[in-house]
């Protein structure tokens, strides 16, 4: 199940050098601020820091990306507890305890508890990624092209699905994203959609679309939102009462493995991530315990199963990224873009040829779930604060940061003026509801798609009989239209919780 | 009372349908070959059905009746992450998309486009400074200290922290 020789492998490229580790704290940082402020995505500060990781190898580019992602989904939490704003949506059920937990004076014994439920979270879902990824990885090398196209089709069909609340729009956005990424030179030749911008030959610059699509777009949408917050964020962080909420995570042992494997599980399935495991595993917990009217009235049980939860979505979401190169939403769609930018192409090939990387990033991760523990109980007195950081100061500041970011990528002014059409164009695809991340996804994967479908056409020589030999094709396009019926499925759970 | 007609989603739609009318025509105009067409097409041509749909669905919801404004529909409105306190209606935390279209959103993205556009220019240092403090005031912010301080450290810091990291140059006008 593990290879032995790349995970001692691992173990020594982590430990022979000191530099990987330098980006793992400011990466944490990063990650628990932008979690922290209510209507930061942890999306959007990975996009935004993107650009640090040219002047990184790709293993440090890899724990800086992840640092960020794992101190953004505990640093959520806060806001939710302190607040009952979930700094992102994978919080949201941490506020149905959380903030009536805060609101009896038991904030501190919240804070320990989603800090603990977090930090193993986060461990349980790197441990299924660390023993399902090899053996993964040698099944996904079994699927030819024709799979490969469907396996994109379903994915960006299940973002388009849960993303948003009209399913046409979600598919329009996929639809737009993957033929964005297709201009430029296609296989044969053929120059597409350039207007003659020479710029353009090698298709619209990913990473400064990115930045402009959720950074900009984001920050546009908040321009005109004043103070988030107003008094509450006043309560007092007291270290011992952290710690003893921080231990009494552990009491618990049944909820947070429970919600941890939720987490890993629904993680893994694109588009649904942690927004949607943590209402999942809160749902869940709430079914099996002996009290559930206690539950939305601050049992502790409900922000440990929403925070381990979505803090195990994070290894899940890895394993779709790692084993098929197909990001699952925002966070791992900046990753993907790390990968090309360092001339990484994920998938199972990746992991056949470089399971050590693989390994030692999923490693590091465990050392990073001890430092989020010593990071968070040391800051969790400036971040209860820092919910306070007014969106006024903020937004300009980050949209000139993410404007320096896109020049340094390009080295050109094709950058900046990327992230300002695309900033533009998402604010207003924000504005009428149109998914985000599909149409990032899109864009990210448009050209392998054509490419994968260029190389079932020329395997079957145009013959569409060819799929009736292709079994896991069929099931996979059986799959595609079986998840149609997910979305009404998800509506109905959150009407039930 | 009916709803009114969705101006801005309709010029939305029809902004890509040209966009991808347009690269469907370039797509054919480059080559015939099957494997120039044989995604960009059919994925062109549902696009494009798509927006039909979209446009006529828009224009059709003008017939329907608008819905009632509640105190919670106009918050749910102006908010951008409504808060939960007091509600177990789980709609109440979803983030809404629809924030109102305000004079200080298009203000500052025409600052943001003015900045993209002049810095290669005027110099990324000089760019930043005046962008960073126009966008503070636009946003509202009327504290002299931090638009006098915070504006040129925090702006010239990044210029100069990128342009030293960086490979290739950066036009700066002040180092």
């Amino acid at each position: 199940m593990i290879d032995t020789d790349a995970l001692q492998a691992a173990f020594t490229l982590l430990a022979g050098s000191w530099q990987p580790w330098l980006v793992v704290i400011p990466g944490l940082l990063i990650g628990l601020f932008a979690g922290a402020i209510p209507g930061l995505q942890i999306s959007m500060a990975m996009a935004v820091f993107l650009p640090l990781t040219l002047y990184m190898d790709f293993l440090s580019a890899m724990l800086f990306l992840t640092a960020i992602f794992t101190g953004g989904t505990f640093g959520s939490g806060i806001p939710a507890i302190l607040m009952n704003i979930p700094g992102t949506s994978s919080a949201i059920a941490t506020a149905f305890d959380g903030y009536p937990m805060a609101r009896a004076g038991r904030h501190n014994e919240a804070l320990g508890l989603s800090l603990g439920a977090s930090s193993i979270g986060t461990a349980v879902g790197y441990g299924i990624l660390l023993c399902l990824i090899a053996p993964l990885s040698t099944a996904v090398l079994k699927l030819g092209p024709s799979e490969l196209f469907v396996v994109v089709l379903w994915g960006i069909t299940l973002i388009a699905l849960l993303s948003g609340k009209q399913l046409w729009k979600g598919l329009f956005a996929g639809a737009i994203g993957l033929l964005a990424g297709t201009v430029g030179m296609s296989a044969i030749g053929a120059i597409r959609g350039t207007m003659g911008i020479p710029d353009l030959l090698d298709g619209i610059p990913t990473v400064p679309a990115m930045i402009g699509l959720f950074a900009a777009s984001e920050l546009f949408s908040l321009s005109n939102q004043p103070y988030l917050v107003a008094d509450e964020a006043s309560r007092r962080v007291n270290f011992k009462k952290l710690m003893r909420g921080f231990t009494s995570a552990f009491r618990y042992p049944v909820v947070v493995l429970r919600g941890s494997l939720i987490g890993a599980l629904v993680g893994a399935v694109p588009g649904v991530g942690s927004s949607v495991s943590n209402l999942v595993s809160y749902a869940e917990t709430k079914r099996h315990d002996a009290d559930p009217d206690s539950f939305g009235k601050g049992n502790p049980k409900g922000v440990l199963a929403s925070e381990s939860a979505n803090s195990s979505s994070e290894g899940g979401s890895m394993v779709t990224l790692l084993a098929l190169g197909i990001p699952g939403g925002g966070g791992t769609a900046v990753m993907l873009a790390a990968f090309s930018m360092h001339n990484i192409t994920g998938g199972p090939r990746f992991i056949r040829e470089q399971t050590d990387i693989v390994y030692a990033i999923i490693l590091a991760n465990f050392v990073q779930v001890l430092l989020l523990i010593i990071v968070g109980l040391l800051l969790l007195r400036v971040l209860a604060a820092v919910v306070k950081v007014p969106l006024r100061v903020l937004v300009p500041s980050v949209l000139m940061l993410a404007v320096l970011g896109a020049y340094g990528l390009t080295g050109t002014m094709a950058g900046p003026f990327t992230v300002l059409g695309f900033g533009a164009l998402g604010w207003w695809m924000r504005r009428h509801g149109y998914s985000i991340p599909a149409i990032v996804i899109g864009l990210l994967l448009g050209g392998m798609t054509e490419g994968e479908l260029i190389r079932t056409y020329q395997i079957s020589g145009g013959d569409i009989a060819f799929l009736w030999n292709r079994p896991i094709t069929l099931i996979m396009m059986a799959l595609l239209f079986a998840s149609l019926g997910l979305r009404p499925l998800l509506n109905r759970l959150q009407r039930w919780i | 009372m009916l709803r009114r007609l969705d101006w801005s989603h309709l010029a939305l739609l029809a902004f890509f349908a040209v966009v991808v009318g347009w690269y469907l025509f370039d797509t054919m105009q480059a080559s015939r070959r099957i494997e120039n067409l044989i995604f960009v097409v059919p994925l062109a041509g549902f696009a494009l059905l798509l927006a039909t749909i979209a446009a006529v669905r828009v224009v059709l919801d003008t017939h329907a009746p608008a819905p009632p404004v509640t105190e919670a529909s106009a918050e749910r409105e102006t908010s951008v992450v409504a808060p939960l306190a007091d509600t177990d209606e789980p709609d109440a935390i979803v983030v809404t998309s629809r924030a109102p279209l305000s004079g200080t959103t298009i203000a500052l993205m025409f600052a943001f486009a003015v900045y993209v556009s002049a810095m290669d220019t005027i110099g990324f240092d000089i760019a930043s400074v005046l962008f960073l403090g126009i966008a503070l005031w636009i946003q509202g912010e009327r504290r002299w200290l931090l638009l006098l301080a915070y504006t040129p450290l925090f702006a010239l810091g990044a210029v100069w922290g990128f342009k030293k990291m960086l490979p290739y140059p950066m036009p700066t006008m002040l180092f």
